[in-house]
């Protein structure tokens, strides 16, 4: 792991343990309601149940948001893609990974704006059944995986391209 | 399976059965469509007796070949089917004849005798698609040993002609093909190729990449064919091939330099061909490959990370708490 990139994954552990502190807290807008605070239409949110944003940034390519609330916390994530190769694979992955979001509880079915990768949305039913410290380590090892994954990929590709390129000029040496 | 193999197995599987049986005294009839790639279909059939089409020869079957490369390949024989045939026969050392009469939407009709047939020629037939698309390539042949004749004799050195003849043979669908042009040191085929999927041409810029890159880097292959690459049409072809004005990204032109020692005798030149034709095949097919792979190792991935959330769940303890009654209903204690 490069020497930046803990860092940036240390400020990101403790920005989440810190919010990650939930409560049941029901509607005050409409009766009987119980809605994660941060998915609330904007016009109607409660600026007091709110929290602020926290933004960690490491590059122009890096960069996390967690916008907390008192019942849920929502944390977008930009997974580095330096080029059109990681661009796609980013997106296939993120994508494969929404389609799966049911399994995975915790995940956004789409990320907050384009400007972002993936998402998680994380309520206090999530840290009531699940253990929060457990929850932040899962994110955490993610955001690793996450960059070996693509950049294995990538190198993947490249391998790749070139065997078969080679295997096939080798073809017309007689 | 690394390389696309060049004979159509389906091919050799009927013909083979058909001639075992035959040879058994226990002829079948067939009647079969066998596809192939670049949109080429062959109809196997058992031939009806002359003159009367209600009863089958089965010592003879018919082979028709349909494909849609057959307009521009006409183009390249100056419209002359006989020449074209001819060819097509004689690639096939004369041992069949024309089917008398050509099957309905099929391009051509060969007749095959199960008496004279043997292992070679099924193995020739197999290969049809391959020699009939031969044809421009030995055109050119030809050319460049003619040019190269006019070259020796006007004593002047260092002097290239290039043949003002460009074969284009377009065998898929949206202009995609190929052209060949001769010139008094090389023959230059140039493939034409387009994407349909974004993904699919950043995935081939890659190959492409390492097309062009792999003989530099590689001293073994440096005798294998240049490689070149461009989005708009090389100057060989841009006579016959304006550039696309509408969409820049969207032709991709693969250039392939070959030099005299890629068809210096017959088997070295029908090898040649054969690796060529299978180039875009073999191209498109390995970036599907690469997809696939990618696509499992994400799935494989997706469910390591289900491992570690899972990790983060509570045991249920409440469970120790449920009894059941005797129907199956849950009494849960608090």
């Amino acid at each position: 792991m490069s020497q930046s990139l803990r860092p940036y994954l240390n400020t990101v552990e403790a920005s989440l343990e810190a919010c990650i502190n939930l409560a049941n807290f029901p509607s005050q807008e409409v009766e009987r309601h119980n809605r994660p605070e941060v998915e609330v239409d904007t016009v109607k949110q409660s600026a007091e149940l709110l929290y602020q944003p926290i933004h960690i940034v490491r590059n122009e390519y890096e960069k996390v948001l967690i916008e907390p609330s008192v019942n849920s916390l929502r944390m977008s994530i930009k997974i580095k893609q330096s080029d059109e190769i990681e661009k796609i694979l980013v997106h296939k992955f993120t994508n494969f990974l929404e389609q799966r979001s049911e399994a995975f509880q915790i995940l956004r079915r789409k990320p907050i704006t384009d400007e972002y990768s993936i998402s998680f949305l994380i309520t206090n039913k999530h840290t009531e059944t699940m253990k929060s410290n457990e929850l932040v380590k899962f994110i955490i090892e993610f955001m690793e995986e996450v960059d070996k994954e693509i950049s294995e990929m990538k190198l993947f590709l490249n391998a790749r391209a070139r065997f078969v390129a080679e295997q096939y000029l080798t073809e017309f040496i007689y | 399976m690394l390389h696309l193999p060049n004979e159509n197995l389906l091919i050799q599987k009927t013909l083979y059965e058909a001639l075992e049986k035959f040879q058994q005294k226990s002829p079948v009839i067939i009647d079969r469509i066998v596809t192939d790639f670049d949109f080429t279909q062959y109809h196997l059939t058992t031939a009806s007796q002359p003159g009367n089409e209600e009863e089958l020869d089965e010592s003879k079957i018919v082979l028709s070949y349909r494909s849609k490369a057959w307009a521009s390949l006409l183009k390249c024989a100056d419209n002359d089917l006989k020449t074209l045939t001819g060819f097509i026969l004689a690639k096939l050392q004369n041992k069949f004849t024309l089917a008398p009469i050509t099957e309905l939407s099929y391009d051509i009709s060969i007749l095959i005798d199960l008496n004279t047939l043997d292992m070679n020629d099924i193995v020739q037939l197999s290969l049809f698609k391959i020699h009939v698309l031969s044809y421009p390539f030995t055109k050119s042949i030809e050319e460049f040993k003619n040019l190269q004749q006019t070259v020796i004799q006007s004593e002047e050195e260092g002097r290239i002609i290039q043949s003002d003849k460009i074969y284009h043979v377009e065998n898929r669908p949206n202009q995609e093909g190929f052209y060949i042009n001769a010139s008094s040191d090389r023959i230059t085929v140039i493939f034409n190729t387009k994407f349909q999927d974004y993904n699919d041409q950043v995935f081939g810029k890659v190959f492409i990449q390492e097309f062009i890159d792999s003989r530099k880097r590689n001293r073994a292959i440096q005798s294998s064919p240049q490689v070149l690459f461009s989005n708009t049409p090389p100057l060989e072809i841009s006579k016959i091939c304006p550039p696309n004005k509408s969409n820049k990204n969207e032709d991709h032109f693969i250039t392939f330099v070959l030099f005299p020692r890629h068809f210096e005798n017959k088997d070295v030149e029908f090898l040649t061909i054969a690796k060529i034709l299978q180039f875009r095949n073999y191209f498109h097919y390995h970036i599907k490959c690469s997809k696939a792979y990618l696509h499992s190792r994400m799935r494989f991935r997706v469910g390591s990370f289900l491992k570690v959330l899972n990790r983060a769940k509570i045991e249920d303890e409440e469970e120790a708490n449920v009894k059941k009654t005797v129907s199956g209903k849950k009494m849960v204690s608090f």
